[in-house]
């Protein structure tokens, strides 16, 4: 019996310290690129691992004031809240008709949405260069912003329509009883129900823009336009020996994601994880 | 309840702007990189186009950098499927018993899958500098000297350690998704193999893996359509160049090289559409399963 609990002990031990291993490896990357931002270059040369002999800003304030990164993260910011505004209304609608209507082809609709989401992005960027050209696209937002709504419609329309579809009936039937209009039922009723599945929707595609590079490389040519993916890399190719320089500008752009996840987690754990377990 | 004869105009006017973006932007470029890879096209100032049947193929098959990539590939697939799988299935495992802190663990564990790969490639770059970076200084101070390598310049590595880097950000995703497939088993049957005395390897391969193997290829699938995908993180780390002399190369990456540095669209839509039909087929079969699934339960 003794042995059985010295077992159950040891087991426990073992998984925990498993569990530790793994935390440390994913957190320690960050927490040390943190440590390194805040040092000057020859303390981190000296002192690889330690703690910052004297907490130094002078990176930050060197991205900020003379970079000028926040401008970066302002147009990265404008082009995915832009993003997943169109989004949300455009994918809504579509999401309320598809959950609530039948008609001929509404099933074959669907499917015909989701087909979307098999396709790899980076397979239609050729074309979407050429339209480019033709629609004056080269160095312009509101082009890259379209380009960034189609890609998320897929997606978006299915995880909504799926949400839904399963919400309960009785008060949009009330209301249409009532005499109330379906845009109106829509917008006051469907819609402030949906938040849960819209917010997990909004955030992947709010990451899905702010974190592309690929796009952003073939369609800004204008330094003064970057985003903060392209922002990242022209600062490293320009300051290729600032190490530290370089750990400050990691970590002033995976800020704004960081605060996001921390106050979002939930939603963004079951908004990417939708569809991969039934139920 | 609503009815589509009555309503036929608003249903219209609602579907009409997400069909318009998605038709326009995503499914007719699409097919038009199907029909430009038959076509000789050189980049987007080019008015000399016209149609070249299978060359664009054949020029690509005959280039050894084209089979090299895809050699990088099928090595990224198959590594990235034997670690991420396994290390994710261990730690969900491990969170779905009795744990203190479940969620910081949980949390901690899907951060990087979120952040940008750009910066987390960045950041990885400077902790593997040659130099200065956090793992050769570590291996120096304990002595393992003879260890320490060009992590991301020397051929013989430089794929290998690119392709631990992207399984290290994306463990975290599969690691939440069979985390939720442990948890549609029942608690009464773990209590019952308890009961039993069944043992830990009785337990996981005779009974749990089994029972969520359905997961586990959605997982398998999921790695698979993002390894085909990867382009950021081997950009970031090669700084653009995916050499020394494209020993880093990937279909994709080949494909933006050929389009947009050398201007060879023809080939580049070629790669676009080995590219597409690939993704199609790996993730149609477990979209469509989970589509019939949906719509019969």
């Amino acid at each position: 019996m003794t042995n059985d609990i010295i077992r159950v002990r040891l087991g426990k031990i073992i998984v925990y310290i498993v569990l530790l291993l793994w935390l440390v490896l994913t957190v320690y990357p960050l927490i040390f690129t943190l440590l390194s931002s805040l040092k000057s270059q020859n303390d981190l040369f000296s002192n690889v691992f330690g703690l910052p002999k004297k907490i130094m800003f002078q990176n930050y304030y060197d991205l900020f004031v003379v970079k000028k990164i926040q401008n970066n993260i302002l147009h990265s910011l404008f082009i995915s809240c832009s993003t997943i505004g169109i989004q949300i209304v455009i994918c809504s609608m579509a999401a309320f008709v598809l959950s609530r209507f039948k008609f001929k082809f509404s099933n074959a609709l669907l499917i015909f949405f989701m087909a979307g989401i098999l396709i790899p992005q980076q397979s239609v960027l050729i074309p979407i260069t050429l339209m480019a050209k033709t629609f004056n696209g080269f160095n312009n937002y509101l082009f890259m912003i379209i380009i960034y709504v189609a890609f998320g419609v897929p997606n978006f329309v299915f995880i909504t329509t799926g949400f839904m579809k399963g919400l309960p009936r009785e008060m949009e039937e009330a209301a249409l009883i009532d005499g109330c209009s379906l845009p109106r039922i829509f917008w006051r009723i469907i819609m402030p129900l949906s938040i849960p599945a819209i917010a997990s929707a909004a955030i992947l595609s709010f990451f899905g823009a702010w974190n592309d590079l690929i796009l952003a490389l073939i369609l800004l040519k204008n330094d003064a336009m970057q985003t903060i993916s392209l922002g990242l890399i022209s600062f490293t190719n320009e300051q290729f020996s600032n190490y530290t320089g370089q750990f400050a500008a990691v970590i002033v752009s995976i800020v704004p994601t960081l605060v996001l996840y921390f106050i979002l987690q939930k939603q963004i754990m079951k908004g990417m994880t939708a569809g991969a377990v039934k139920g | 309840m609503f009815t589509f004869k009555q309503n036929k105009l608003i249903v219209i006017a609602f579907l009409i702007p997400a069909l318009l973006f998605y038709i326009s932007f995503m499914l007719y470029p699409a097919f038009y990189a199907i029909v430009l890879s038959f076509f000789k096209w050189s980049g987007v100032a080019s008015t000399d186009t016209y149609f070249n049947g299978l060359n664009n193929y054949i020029l690509l098959f005959r280039n050894p950098v084209f089979w090299l990539s895809v050699k990088n590939l099928v090595f990224l697939l198959v590594v990235s499927v034997l670690t991420q799988l396994p290390i994710a299935f261990i730690l969900a495992y491990m969170l779905s018993g009795n744990i203190r802190y479940v969620n910081i663990f949980k949390v901690s564990y899907f951060m990087p899958v979120i952040l940008s790969a750009t910066a987390v490639s960045m950041m990885w770059k400077l902790i593997l500098d040659d130099k200065y970076g956090l793992l050769n200084n570590f291996l120096r101070g304990v002595g393992l000297e003879s260890l320490s390598r060009s992590w991301l310049t020397d051929p013989d590595i430089s794929f290998k350690v690119i392709t631990l880097i992207n399984s290290w950000q994306h463990v975290g995703y599969f690691l939440i998704i069979l985390i939720a497939g442990i948890a549609t088993i029942s608690e009464e049957l773990f209590e019952a193999l308890k009961i039993d005395g069944a043992g830990i390897f009785t337990t996981v391969f005779k009974v749990v893996i089994p029972l969520i193997k359905e997961v586990i290829g959605v997982c398998v699938v999921l790695i698979l359509t993002q390894c085909m995908k990867t382009f950021d993180i081997i950009y970031v780390m090669t700084s653009g160049t995916f050499g020394p002399n494209n020993v880093n190369q990937v279909p994709v990456g080949l494909m933006y090289y050929r389009s947009f540095i050398e201007d060879n669209f023809g080939q580049g839509s070629a790669i676009a559409t080995m590219v597409l039909l690939f993704g199609v087929l790996l993730s149609s079969v477990v979209y469509i399963k989970g589509f019939q699934q949906k719509n019969t339960v």
